[in-house]
């Protein structure tokens, strides 16, 4: 997983370097290249690794709601214990997104164009949390 | 409005650091499912799937589960599908015409029109 998020990363990056690059009027607005690498890390670890552990973390609830004591996927086994993780994990993640003003759909984009294209609108709408 | 003192959010130059904080306080979680993230997606596609019935008002049952009541999730091909859990959904329709699914990962199937076998996440009845 560590690989795959690493690759998915740079690959990422420099693409948003290569379009900054060729385009330097269109994307005149972003000042600190560094803040934008943190949020496209941060959407490439919300779906890669948050989004599969709040389904199972859901599925798990749903099951324990129904009568099953606890899910065992492969050799894992979600109990009560490792739900509570998941859930405090949950409350971290969405506390961090919470405290930059970082809206969960702007984690939730298929380009790095769509990606900051809705960053920019949501900058738009919320002068006071550029990066200056 | 446009100065950082008026807002309630951090400046997004602290973003780098929080999330350092928050990768090394979870990084025994994270650790538990680095390697079986693959297997938490379908399980969390299959979760989506369920959701739907529950969202449409059909009875769900967790079937065939081990001792303990534990519902084992099957992860891939191998293995008998006797060994592992699925799920029953069921809805009746002015008290008949009664629709029964059972939903199960990773069952071979075969699909009538292409004939191919397959393995997924489908209705098994």
């Amino acid at each position: 997983m560590r690989e795959e998020i690493v690759s998915d990363y740079s690959w990422e990056i420099s693409y948003l370097r290569s379009i900054i690059a060729k385009h330097p009027d269109k994307y005149s607005w972003i000042k600190d290249v560094g803040i934008i690498e943190d949020l496209l890390f941060l959407g490439i670890f919300y779906r890669k690794v948050v989004s599969p552990l709040l389904g199972t973390r859901d599925f798990t609830r749903y099951a324990m709601k129904n009568g099953v004591s606890q899910v065992q996927i492969g050799r894992l086994k979600v109990d009560a214990v490792k739900l509570r993780h998941l859930y405090t994990l949950d409350k971290d993640f969405q506390e961090l997104l919470r405290k930059f003003n970082i809206p969960l759909t702007l984690l939730n984009y298929s380009s790095v164009e769509g990606f900051l294209g809705s960053l920019r609108e949501h900058w738009d709408n919320h002068e006071y949390t550029k990066s200056e | 409005m446009s100065t950082q003192s008026q807002s309630n959010y951090k400046p997004l130059a602290e973003l780098h650091g929080e999330i350092e904080n928050f990768l090394a306080g979870h990084q025994i979680t994270l650790r538990t499912y680095s390697s079986k993230i693959s297997e938490l997606f379908e399980c969390a596609c299959f979760n989506y799937i369920i959701q739907y019935f529950v969202l449409n008002k059909f009875s769900i049952k967790f079937q065939n589960l081990s001792d303990n009541n534990v519902f084992r999730y099957k992860v891939r091909p191998a293995g008998y599908p006797h060994n592992f859990s699925y799920v029953t959904v069921e809805k009746a329709y002015r008290g008949k015409n009664r629709q029964h699914l059972d939903i199960a990962s990773n069952r071979m199937s075969m699909s009538s029109p292409t004939v191919t076998m397959m393995y997924t996440i489908l209705p098994i009845s």
